[in-house]
Protein backbone atom coordinates (compact mmCIF):
# COMPACT_ATOMS: atom_id res chain seq x y z
CA UNK A 1 0.00 0.00 0.00
CA UNK A 2 1.42 3.57 -0.75
CA UNK A 3 1.61 6.57 1.50
CA UNK A 4 -1.25 7.84 0.06
CA UNK A 5 -3.52 5.11 0.31
CA UNK A 6 -2.04 4.81 4.04
CA UNK A 7 -3.28 8.82 4.89
CA UNK A 8 -6.76 7.90 3.00
CA UNK A 9 -7.12 4.58 4.95
CA UNK A 10 -5.93 6.10 8.69
CA UNK A 11 -7.50 9.31 7.95
CA UNK A 12 -11.58 7.72 8.01
CA UNK A 13 -10.63 6.50 11.52
CA UNK A 14 -9.53 9.68 12.59
CA UNK A 15 -11.76 11.93 11.02
CA UNK A 16 -14.31 9.58 12.07
CA UNK A 17 -13.13 9.75 15.59
CA UNK A 18 -12.65 13.46 15.67
CA UNK A 19 -16.53 13.94 14.09
CA UNK A 20 -18.03 12.02 16.65
CA UNK A 21 -15.84 13.53 19.71
CA UNK A 22 -17.27 16.76 18.19
CA UNK A 23 -20.68 16.15 17.72
CA UNK A 24 -20.47 14.46 21.04
CA UNK A 25 -19.32 17.14 22.77
CA UNK A 26 -22.41 19.54 20.99
CA UNK A 27 -24.99 17.24 22.03
CA UNK A 28 -26.22 18.40 25.39
CA UNK A 29 -25.78 21.87 24.00
CA UNK A 30 -29.40 22.46 23.74
CA UNK A 31 -31.66 22.20 20.92
CA UNK A 32 -29.98 24.70 18.49
CA UNK A 33 -26.41 22.51 18.34
CA UNK A 34 -29.00 19.57 18.03
CA UNK A 35 -28.46 19.33 14.40
CA UNK A 36 -24.76 19.89 13.97
CA UNK A 37 -24.44 17.60 16.84
CA UNK A 38 -26.78 14.93 14.57
CA UNK A 39 -24.81 15.57 11.52
CA UNK A 40 -20.94 15.16 13.25
CA UNK A 41 -22.08 11.76 14.86
CA UNK A 42 -23.46 10.74 11.56
CA UNK A 43 -20.66 11.76 9.28
CA UNK A 44 -18.56 10.07 11.84
CA UNK A 45 -20.17 7.06 12.39
CA UNK A 46 -20.22 6.64 8.19
CA UNK A 47 -15.94 6.91 8.32
CA UNK A 48 -15.81 4.32 11.11
CA UNK A 49 -17.97 2.17 9.26
CA UNK A 50 -15.88 2.58 6.10
CA UNK A 51 -12.77 2.02 8.11
CA UNK A 52 -14.14 -1.14 9.43
CA UNK A 53 -14.54 -2.75 5.84
CA UNK A 54 -11.71 -1.54 4.37
CA UNK A 55 -9.80 -2.59 7.36
CA UNK A 56 -11.52 -5.86 7.23
CA UNK A 57 -10.54 -6.43 3.35
CA UNK A 58 -6.83 -5.00 4.30
CA UNK A 59 -6.40 -7.42 6.60
CA UNK A 60 -8.04 -10.68 5.32
CA UNK A 61 -5.66 -10.08 2.12
CA UNK A 62 -2.69 -9.88 4.43
CA UNK A 63 -3.80 -12.93 6.28
CA UNK A 64 -4.07 -14.62 2.89
CA UNK A 65 -0.74 -13.55 1.97
CA UNK A 66 1.26 -14.98 4.98
CA UNK A 67 -0.84 -18.20 4.57
CA UNK A 68 0.26 -18.51 1.06
CA UNK A 69 4.21 -18.04 1.67
CA UNK B 1 -113.42 16.36 38.54
CA UNK B 2 -112.86 18.12 34.75
CA UNK B 3 -109.83 20.16 36.29
CA UNK B 4 -108.29 16.44 37.92
CA UNK B 5 -108.59 15.22 34.58
CA UNK B 6 -106.93 17.60 33.03
CA UNK B 7 -104.28 17.48 35.03
CA UNK B 8 -103.93 13.77 34.68
CA UNK B 9 -103.73 14.19 31.08
CA UNK B 10 -101.15 17.05 31.33
CA UNK B 11 -98.94 15.15 33.65
CA UNK B 12 -99.99 11.72 31.41
CA UNK B 13 -98.65 13.63 28.86
CA UNK B 14 -95.67 15.16 29.98
CA UNK B 15 -93.76 11.41 31.05
CA UNK B 16 -94.43 10.68 27.88
CA UNK B 17 -92.70 13.37 26.34
CA UNK B 18 -89.86 12.17 28.84
CA UNK B 19 -89.72 8.73 27.73
CA UNK B 20 -90.09 9.90 24.30
CA UNK B 21 -86.65 11.93 24.73
CA UNK B 22 -84.98 9.52 26.87
CA UNK B 23 -85.77 7.03 24.49
CA UNK B 24 -84.15 9.02 21.54
CA UNK B 25 -81.69 9.99 23.27
CA UNK B 26 -80.70 6.22 24.35
CA UNK B 27 -81.22 5.54 20.27
CA UNK B 28 -78.50 8.77 19.50
CA UNK B 29 -75.82 7.26 21.73
CA UNK B 30 -73.30 4.48 20.80
CA UNK B 31 -74.27 1.40 22.33
CA UNK B 32 -70.36 -0.49 23.46
CA UNK B 33 -70.44 -3.98 22.19
CA UNK B 34 -67.15 -5.03 23.29
CA UNK B 35 -64.04 -3.33 25.60
CA UNK B 36 -60.75 -4.85 26.60
CA UNK B 37 -58.96 -1.97 28.28
CA UNK B 38 -55.90 -3.73 28.72
CA UNK B 39 -55.55 -4.46 24.96
CA UNK B 40 -55.32 -0.21 24.75
CA UNK B 41 -52.15 -0.66 27.01
CA UNK B 42 -50.25 -3.97 25.81
CA UNK B 43 -50.14 -3.45 21.71
CA UNK B 44 -48.59 -6.72 20.53
CA UNK B 45 -45.89 -6.20 17.60
CA UNK B 46 -47.70 -9.09 16.00
CA UNK B 47 -50.15 -7.72 13.36
CA UNK B 48 -51.87 -11.05 12.85
CA UNK B 49 -52.99 -10.12 17.05
CA UNK B 50 -56.19 -8.59 18.23
CA UNK B 51 -55.85 -4.79 18.05
CA UNK B 52 -58.75 -4.17 18.31
CA UNK B 53 -59.88 -2.83 22.16
CA UNK B 54 -63.08 -1.47 21.54
CA UNK B 55 -66.10 -2.27 19.46
CA UNK B 56 -69.58 0.35 19.57
CA UNK B 57 -73.03 0.20 17.53
CA UNK B 58 -73.35 3.26 16.61
CA UNK B 59 -76.97 5.33 17.46
CA UNK B 60 -78.82 7.31 14.89
CA UNK B 61 -76.43 10.45 15.28
CA UNK B 62 -74.71 12.80 13.16
CA UNK B 63 -71.39 10.27 13.32
CA UNK B 64 -73.61 7.97 11.44
CA UNK B 65 -75.05 10.28 9.43
CA UNK B 66 -71.21 11.21 8.36
CA UNK B 67 -70.33 8.07 7.78
CA UNK B 68 -74.02 7.12 5.31
CA UNK B 69 -73.36 10.83 3.47
CA UNK B 70 -69.59 9.51 2.97
CA UNK B 71 -70.85 5.83 1.37
CA UNK B 72 -73.24 7.03 -0.30
CA UNK B 73 -70.89 9.99 -2.05
CA UNK B 74 -68.40 7.09 -2.84
CA UNK B 75 -71.26 5.38 -4.94
CA UNK B 76 -72.93 2.89 -2.07
CA UNK B 77 -76.10 2.28 -2.92
CA UNK B 78 -78.96 3.80 0.10
CA UNK B 79 -81.18 1.04 0.36
CA UNK B 80 -78.42 -1.82 0.15
CA UNK B 81 -77.17 -0.65 3.85
CA UNK B 82 -78.27 -1.74 6.81
CA UNK B 83 -77.46 1.52 8.42
CA UNK B 84 -78.57 0.31 11.87
CA UNK B 85 -76.12 -2.66 12.09
CA UNK B 86 -73.26 0.19 11.53
CA UNK B 87 -70.49 -0.80 14.22
CA UNK B 88 -67.12 1.07 14.83
CA UNK B 89 -63.77 -0.40 15.74
CA UNK B 90 -60.98 1.38 17.43
CA UNK B 91 -57.42 -0.24 17.34
CA UNK B 92 -54.46 -0.27 19.63
CA UNK B 93 -51.72 0.66 17.25
CA UNK B 94 -53.65 2.89 14.91
CA UNK B 95 -55.68 6.01 15.34
CA UNK B 96 -57.51 4.75 12.16
CA UNK B 97 -61.22 4.02 13.40
CA UNK B 98 -62.77 2.00 11.14
CA UNK B 99 -66.57 1.60 10.69
CA UNK B 100 -68.43 -1.50 9.04
CA UNK B 101 -72.03 -1.23 7.74
CA UNK B 102 -73.59 -4.20 7.08
CA UNK B 103 -75.73 -4.96 3.46
CA UNK B 104 -78.59 -6.88 2.47
CA UNK B 105 -75.89 -9.19 1.22
CA UNK B 106 -75.31 -11.10 3.86
CA UNK B 107 -71.73 -11.86 2.03
CA UNK B 108 -71.17 -8.06 1.60
CA UNK B 109 -70.09 -5.21 4.30
CA UNK B 110 -69.16 -1.80 3.72
CA UNK B 111 -65.91 -0.62 5.41
CA UNK B 112 -64.98 2.59 6.12
CA UNK B 113 -61.79 3.98 7.50
CA UNK B 114 -61.49 7.35 8.77
CA UNK B 115 -58.76 8.75 10.05
CA UNK B 116 -57.86 12.47 10.26
CA UNK B 117 -61.51 13.47 8.45
CA UNK B 118 -60.38 11.59 5.61
CA UNK B 119 -62.45 9.04 4.81
CA UNK B 120 -62.12 5.35 2.21
CA UNK B 121 -64.78 3.53 1.17
CA UNK B 122 -64.37 -0.38 0.82
CA UNK B 123 -67.00 -3.07 0.28
CA UNK B 124 -65.66 -6.16 2.09
CA UNK B 125 -66.49 -9.77 -0.02
CA UNK B 126 -66.91 -12.72 2.13
CA UNK B 127 -67.82 -16.13 0.18
CA UNK B 128 -67.15 -19.14 -0.04
CA UNK B 129 -64.70 -20.96 -2.62
CA UNK B 130 -63.48 -23.91 -3.14
CA UNK B 131 -62.23 -26.67 -0.89
CA UNK B 132 -64.03 -25.57 1.81
CA UNK B 133 -62.66 -22.33 2.01
CA UNK B 134 -63.45 -18.70 2.26
CA UNK B 135 -62.12 -15.94 0.22
CA UNK B 136 -62.50 -12.54 2.07
CA UNK B 137 -61.55 -10.01 -0.45
CA UNK B 138 -61.62 -5.94 0.11
CA UNK B 139 -62.17 -3.66 -2.81
CA UNK B 140 -62.84 -0.55 -3.02
CA UNK B 141 -65.92 1.34 -4.82
CA UNK B 142 -64.74 1.49 -8.00
CA UNK B 143 -64.75 -2.23 -8.25
CA UNK B 144 -60.83 -2.90 -7.94
CA UNK B 145 -59.11 -4.97 -5.50
CA UNK B 146 -57.08 -3.97 -2.85
CA UNK B 147 -56.38 -7.53 -1.00
CA UNK B 148 -57.81 -10.62 -0.88
CA UNK B 149 -56.86 -13.42 1.56
CA UNK B 150 -58.67 -16.95 2.31
CA UNK B 151 -59.38 -18.97 5.33
CA UNK B 152 -59.81 -22.31 5.81
CA UNK B 153 -61.77 -24.02 8.61
CA UNK B 154 -59.47 -23.20 11.65
CA UNK B 155 -59.41 -19.41 10.51
CA UNK B 156 -55.83 -20.23 8.98
CA UNK B 157 -54.86 -17.31 6.70
CA UNK B 158 -53.56 -18.07 3.30
CA UNK B 159 -53.09 -16.81 -0.38
CA UNK B 160 -52.89 -13.57 0.83
CA UNK B 161 -52.94 -10.87 -2.07
CA UNK B 162 -52.50 -7.14 -2.50
CA UNK B 163 -52.95 -5.21 -5.53
CA UNK B 164 -52.10 -1.91 -6.89
CA UNK B 165 -54.55 0.19 -6.50
CA UNK B 166 -54.87 4.28 -7.08
CA UNK B 167 -57.38 5.14 -4.46
CA UNK B 168 -55.91 3.06 -1.34
CA UNK B 169 -52.62 4.52 -2.29
CA UNK B 170 -53.37 7.72 -2.35
CA UNK B 171 -55.60 7.76 0.86
CA UNK B 172 -52.52 6.15 2.28
CA UNK B 173 -50.22 8.92 1.28
CA UNK B 174 -52.42 11.52 2.55
CA UNK B 175 -53.09 9.76 6.10
CA UNK B 176 -49.03 9.47 6.12
CA UNK B 177 -48.30 13.32 5.06
CA UNK B 178 -51.11 14.25 7.83
CA UNK B 179 -49.57 11.79 10.66
CA UNK B 180 -45.98 13.26 9.41
CA UNK B 181 -46.75 16.40 10.00
CA UNK B 182 -48.03 16.05 13.29
CA UNK B 183 -45.38 14.47 14.44
CA UNK B 184 -42.77 16.89 13.55
CA UNK B 185 -44.56 19.41 14.70
CA UNK B 186 -44.92 17.36 17.86
CA UNK B 187 -40.89 17.48 17.56
CA UNK B 188 -40.29 20.88 16.73
CA UNK B 189 -42.25 21.51 20.36
CA UNK B 190 -40.11 18.71 22.12
CA UNK B 191 -37.16 20.39 20.73
CA UNK B 192 -37.76 23.86 21.61
CA UNK B 193 -38.34 22.74 24.52
CA UNK B 194 -35.65 20.14 25.38
CA UNK B 195 -34.09 21.03 28.18
CA UNK B 196 -30.15 21.97 27.53
CA UNK B 197 -28.76 19.48 29.87
CA UNK B 198 -25.46 21.48 30.30
CA UNK B 199 -28.47 23.40 32.33
CA UNK B 200 -28.63 20.52 35.10
CA UNK B 201 -27.06 21.29 38.26
CA UNK B 202 -24.05 18.79 38.32
CA UNK B 203 -21.91 16.94 36.18
CA UNK B 204 -23.63 13.44 36.88
CA UNK B 205 -26.97 14.98 36.23
CA UNK B 206 -25.83 16.20 33.17
CA UNK B 207 -24.54 13.28 31.54
CA UNK B 208 -27.60 11.53 33.19
CA UNK B 209 -29.53 14.15 31.41
CA UNK B 210 -27.34 13.79 27.62
CA UNK B 211 -27.70 9.68 28.07
CA UNK B 212 -30.99 9.85 28.86
CA UNK B 213 -31.72 12.31 25.46
CA UNK B 214 -29.35 10.11 23.12
CA UNK B 215 -31.28 7.19 23.87
CA UNK B 216 -34.14 9.00 22.06
CA UNK B 217 -32.07 9.70 19.07
CA UNK B 218 -31.37 6.90 16.69
CA UNK B 219 -28.97 8.84 14.85
CA UNK B 220 -27.21 8.46 19.12
CA UNK B 221 -27.79 5.28 19.10
CA UNK B 222 -26.16 3.88 16.21
CA UNK B 223 -23.33 6.09 17.64
CA UNK B 224 -23.47 4.41 20.38
CA UNK B 225 -22.72 0.98 19.05
CA UNK B 226 -20.26 1.94 16.44
CA UNK B 227 -18.21 3.96 19.10
CA UNK B 228 -19.62 4.04 22.39
CA UNK B 229 -16.24 5.09 24.33
CA UNK B 230 -15.35 7.80 21.52
CA UNK B 231 -19.41 9.17 22.14
CA UNK B 232 -19.04 8.99 25.96
CA UNK B 233 -15.99 10.88 25.98
CA UNK B 234 -17.74 13.48 24.16
CA UNK B 235 -20.61 13.71 26.72
CA UNK B 236 -18.37 13.45 29.42
CA UNK B 237 -16.08 16.64 27.92
CA UNK B 238 -19.57 18.67 27.34
CA UNK B 239 -20.84 18.20 30.61
CA UNK B 240 -17.70 19.65 32.21
CA UNK B 241 -18.54 22.60 33.53
CA UNK B 242 -22.49 22.09 33.65
CA UNK B 243 -24.34 24.00 36.12
CA UNK B 244 -27.59 26.15 36.61
CA UNK B 245 -25.94 29.33 35.08
CA UNK B 246 -23.70 27.56 32.08
CA UNK B 247 -23.83 28.37 28.94
CA UNK B 248 -25.96 26.80 26.33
Amino acid sequence: MNSYLKIKFWSFLVVGVICILIGAYLYPFGPDKRVWADFLLFAGAGQLIIFAVLFFIRYRRKNRETAGT
Amino acid sequence: MLSLAGMSLILNHGCNKVEESQGASRESTNILIYEDASLKEQVSSYFYDNHIYRIELLGANREREEIFREALAEGAEEGFLNLEGAQKFFFNHTDVIMYSIPTLDPEQTLILYESHGLYQVSMAHFRPVEGGLMKFTLKTMDDRDYFSLKLDEQNRMGDLRISENEKIKSFNKAVNSLTLNEESQDEQLKGSSAICCRKESSWSECMECTVDDCSGSWVCKVVAMIAPAELVAGFAASCIGAGPDARC
